[in-house]
C-alpha cells in the first residue's frame, strides 16, 4: 500500500485555497502555505512530483474558474486554463539516475573597451542546440532610458569568434537583464566552434581580443554525510539567518510545514531542528530564543555553536564591486541543466547568475524565492568559513533558457579570496572552488 | 427527487446551446443523455469528415472519457454556493491556447533533448483529458455535480471490490468529500462565525456532527446520499443524512446552534 499521507495533506490544503478563492477572504495566505508545504514535502520525498504537478494544474483551473483576477495574481505563470507542460525527467533518482549534462562551459573573462564603457565576456557554453557567449555591458556611468539608445546598437552588433585556422563563427545578440549599471547580455552561436577549438579571437565593436578558453574549476562529487543546512528545517534556519526579512518566513508557515512533516512521518515532533528554526526566528525578531511547544518557557533552544557564530557574525560594511566568471555546469539535476554563470559583487549584495535549460517557468524551480528542487540545495562558503545561502530573486525566460539571479542578501566579505560552491542533490554533494581575489 | 436512489445521483435535465439551438442534456440512471440528437452514430460518422463537434456530443464524450477521472473532483463545484461554470467562448479560446502552448514547450524541449521524444509524446497524451475536463466545466453546475458524484460512486465500488490500484484514489476522494462538506458548512453557518472543523477520518465514515466540539465528520456516504442530490443544505439547515421510505424522505439535520 503506497504511503499517501503527503498527498492527502496537500489535497486538504488545496481545498482550503479553493474554499477561499471565491469568497471575501484573501486566498493568498492559504495559497502560499500550500506552495511552501508542497515544496517541503517534495524535499523530503513525501509526495510524488507528478501528483504534485497535477494537483497544482487542477488547482489553477479551479482558481481561474472561480476568480480569474485572483488566480492571475497568485500564479506566476500566465495562461489561464493552460496546464504546465510536464516534459522532462521527473525526480526519481532510483529510476532516473543522475546523468551528465550535455553542456560544456569554458571561461573567457575578456573585457572589450568601448567609448561608453566596457563589455565583459564571461564564458561560452556549448549546449544541445548551439552555443552561447555570456557577459555584460558595463557603462562608465549609469544611463537612463533616454540615453540608452546611443549605446544600445553596440549590444546588438554582430560578434565574430575566429579560430586560429581562420574559421569564423558569427554570434548574434540575445536577451539581456540586470540593471542600467550592469546589463547582462548573451550572444548566440547557431553554428558554434567545436568544443576543442582552442584559442579564439573575439572580433566585436571594432575591437579584437585573443583569449584562451579555460576549463572551469573541477567539480568534486562525494557521498553526502551531513552538512548543516541540508535538512529542510535546517536549511530554512540558514535562510532565516541569511535573509531575515523574507515575507513568508513566519511562524505560521513554519508550523504548517512542521505539521505536514509530522503528518507524513518525516519528522519527530521533538526533533531539535524545530527548536533551532524557532530560535533563529526569535533572534531575528529581536526576541530571546525560546524552546518549542512550551509556551515560551525560558530554556534556550539548542542552537549549534557554529550557527550561533553565524548569527553573531557581523555583516561587512561594504563589499567590493566587481564581477567574476564562474562558468560551471552542474550534472543534470532533475531533468534540468543548471549552469552557474557568473558572480557580480556589489557594495551591499552579491548576485549569482544562473541559467537553467530547458527553459521552464519560474514556478518549476520552487516557491518563487528559493532555488529548491526536491533534494537540491546550494550554499556558498568563503575562505573564512562564512556561509551564504542565495535566494532566487529575478528571472527571465528566453525561448530556450530560464535565467535566474540568486542574491546573497548581504555583501560578500571583501577579504574573501576563494569561494566554495556546495550543491547537494539527494545523497550526493558537489563542490568546486572559484578564486575571486583577482582584479575585478 | 427521482431516479435510482442511493445507487446513482438523482436525475436532472438541463438546456444548453448546441449548434445554435437549445438542446437538452439529461442525467438519468447514472449516465448522460442527449435526447435531441436522434442518431449519434450518424453524427459521429459525419464528424469524421471534419467540422466542429456539437456541444452535446462533446459533453457525452467528455463524460465517458472521464468516468473515473479523480481530477474532475479537484476542479468542479463544491456545492450550490460554489458552482463555477466556464463560458463557452472562453472554452473555445482555451482549447486553442492549450494546443499552442504544448506545441511550443515540446518544440523547445526537443531542441535540447532530441532523444527524448517519448517523453513529449507521453506529455502530449495529457492534453485530451485536460480539454475534456474543461468541457465538463462548461456544463451547468447541477450536471457537473452529478458527474462528480458518479465518479466518486465508481471509485467507492472499486474500493469495495478491492480493485488493484484503487487505494491510490483514497486521498483524492477524502479531499473531495471534505471540500464539499466544507462548502455546505460555509453555506449553513452565518458569515463571521468561526467555521466548524470538517474531517473525513475514512471514506466509510458515517456522518457525525459534534455541536460541542463544532466538528463534522463525513465520508463518501454523505456525498453520495446527500450532496449528490443537492440536499446538502435545505432551508438553511445542514443535512447529515437522508432516509427514504415509501417515496418520502426524512432529512436528518445538524443541530442548528451555529446557524
Amino acid at each position: 500500500v503506497p504511503d499517501l499521507r503527503g498527498e492527502l495533506h496537500l489535497r486538504l490544503l488545496a481545498e482550503e485555497v479553493v474554499a477561499t478563492v471565491a469568497t471575501d477572504v484573501d486566498p493568498t495566505t492559504a495559497f502560499v502555505r500550500l506552495r511552501l508545504v508542497a515544496d517541503a514535502l517534495r524535499f523530503v520525498g513525501a509526495v510524488d512530483d507528478r501528483v504534485t504537478a497535477e494537483l497544482f494544474d487542477d488547482l489553477k483551473v479551479a482558481m481561474v474558474l472561480r476568480s480569474y483576477r485572483r488566480a492571475r495574481r497568485l500564479w506566476s505563470t500566465p495562461g489561464g486554463f493552460v496546464p504546465a507542460p510536464h516534459v522532462g525527467p521527473w525526480s526519481d533518482p532510483e529510476t532516473a539516475p543522475l546523468r551528465t549534462a550535455s553542456s560544456e562551459v569554458r571561461v573567457l573573462d575578456v573585457e572589450v573597451p568601448f567609448p561608453w564603457g566596457r563589455a565583459w565576456l564571461s564564458h561560452v557554453t556549448w549546449h544541445g542546440a548551439g552555443a552561447v557567449v555570456r557577459g555584460a555591458l558595463i557603462p562608465d556611468a549609469v544611463v537612463d532610458d533616454a540615453k540608452r539608445s546611443w549605446w544600445a546598437p553596440a549590444m546588438f552588433e554582430e560578434m565574430v569568434l575566429v579560430a586560429d585556422d581562420g574559421t569564423r563563427y558569427p554570434a548574434r545578440s540575445g536577451g539581456g537583464g540586470g540593471d542600467d549599471a550592469f546589463v547582462w547580455v548573451q550572444w548566440e552561436l547557431p553554428d558554434p566552434p567545436p568544443v576543442d577549438v582552442g584559442p579564439l579571437t573575439i572580433v566585436w565593436g571594432g575591437a579584437r581580443r585573443r583569449t584562451e578558453l579555460r576549463r572551469p574549476p573541477a567539480l568534486r562529487s562525494e557521498p553526502l554525510d551531513h552538512l548543516p543546512g541540508v535538512t529542510y528545517l535546517e536549511r530554512a534556519a540558514w535562510m532565516a539567518i541569511e535573509h531575515p526579512n523574507r515575507v513568508w518566513d513566519d511562524p505560521d508557515v513554519d508550523a504548517a510545514i512542521v505539521s505536514a512533516f509530522v503528518a507524513v512521518g518525516a519528522l519527530d515532533p521533538a526533533d531539535p531542528s524545530i527548536h533551532i528554526l524557532q530560535s533563529v526566528r526569535a533572534t531575528n525578531d529581536g526576541g530571546r530564543p525560546t524552546a518549542a511547544g512550551d509556551g515560551g518557557a525560558t530554556e534556550p533552544a539548542p542552537i549549534p555553536h557554529d550557527w550561533r557564530r553565524a548569527l553573531a557574525a557581523p555583516v561587512p560594511d561594504a563589499g567590493r564591486p566587481g564581477h567574476h566568471a564562474i562558468g560551471v555546469g552542474l550534472p543534470l539535476v532533475d531533468g534540468f541543466e543548471v549552469e552557474l554563470a557568473a558572480l557580480r559583487t556589489l557594495e551591499d549584495d552579491a548576485r549569482l547568475e544562473v541559467v537553467v535549460r530547458p527553459g521552464r517557468s519560474p514556478s518549476s524551480l520552487g516557491s518563487g524565492e528559493q532555488l529548491v528542487r526536491p533534494g537540491l540545495s546550494l550554499l556558498v562558503v568563503d575562505d573564512a568559513g562564512r556561509r551564504y545561502a542565495p535566494l532566487l530573486r529575478r528571472t527571465g525566460v528566453s525561448p530556450a533558457e530560464l535565467q535566474c539571479q540568486l542574491c546573497f542578501g548581504r555583501p560578500l566579505d571583501p577579504t574573501a579570496r576563494m569561494l566554495t560552491f556546495v550543491v547537494t542533490w539527494h545523497d550526493r554533494r558537489y563542490t568546486w572552488q572559484v578564486p575571486i581575489g583577482g582584479p575585478a | 427527487v427521482s431516479g435510482s436512489w442511493r445507487d446513482q445521483p438523482s436525475d436532472v435535465e438541463v438546456e444548453v446551446t448546441c449548434t445554435g439551438a437549445p438542446h437538452r442534456l439529461r442525467w438519468a440512471g447514472g449516465r448522460l443523455e442527449a435526447p435531441d440528437h436522434a442518431d449519434l452514430d450518424a453524427e459521429r460518422a459525419l464528424l469524421a469528415l471534419g467540422g466542429p463537434t456539437p456541444r452535446c456530443l462533446a459533453a457525452l464524450d467528455a463524460t465517458t472519457a472521464l468516468a473515473d477521472d479523480l481530477r474532475v473532483l479537484a476542479i468542479g463545484p463544491r456545492g450550490e454556493a460554489d458552482d463555477p461554470v466556464l463560458d463557452a467562448e472562453v472554452l473555445a479560446a482555451a482549447r486553442a491556447k492549450c494546443r499552442d502552448e504544448f506545441d511550443e514547450a515540446h518544440r523547445r524541449f526537443l531542441a535540447f533533448y532530441p532523444d527524448h521524444r517519448a517523453e513529449v509524446v507521453a506529455d502530449d497524451e495529457r492534453l485530451p483529458a485536460h480539454l475534456a475536463r474543461l468541457e465538463l466545466c462548461a456544463l451547468p453546475a447541477v450536471l457537473q455535480r452529478r458527474i462528480a458524484a458518479s465518479i466518486v460512486a465508481t471509485w467507492v465500488a472499486r474500493l469495495a471490490a478491492g480493485a488493484p490500484g484503487a487505494a491510490a484514489a483514497v486521498p483524492a476522494l477524502q479531499a473531495a468529500v471534505v471540500g464539499r462538506a466544507r462548502a455546505a458548512v460555509a453555506a449553513w453557518t452565518m458569515a463571521g462565525t468561526p467555521r466548524p472543523e470538517v474531517v473525513c477520518p475514512d471514506l466509510g465514515h458515517g456522518t457525525r456532527w459534534d455541536a460541542a466540539a463544532r466538528r463534522l465528520e463525513v465520508g463518501t456516504r454523505w456525498l453520495l446520499d446527500v450532496w449528490a442530490h443537492d440536499l446538502a443544505v435545505v432551508d438553511g439547515h445542514l443535512v447529515l443524512d437522508v432516509v427514504w421510505s415509501d417515496g418520502s424522505a426524512t432529512l436528518h439535520l445538524a443541530a442548528s446552534d451555529v446557524s
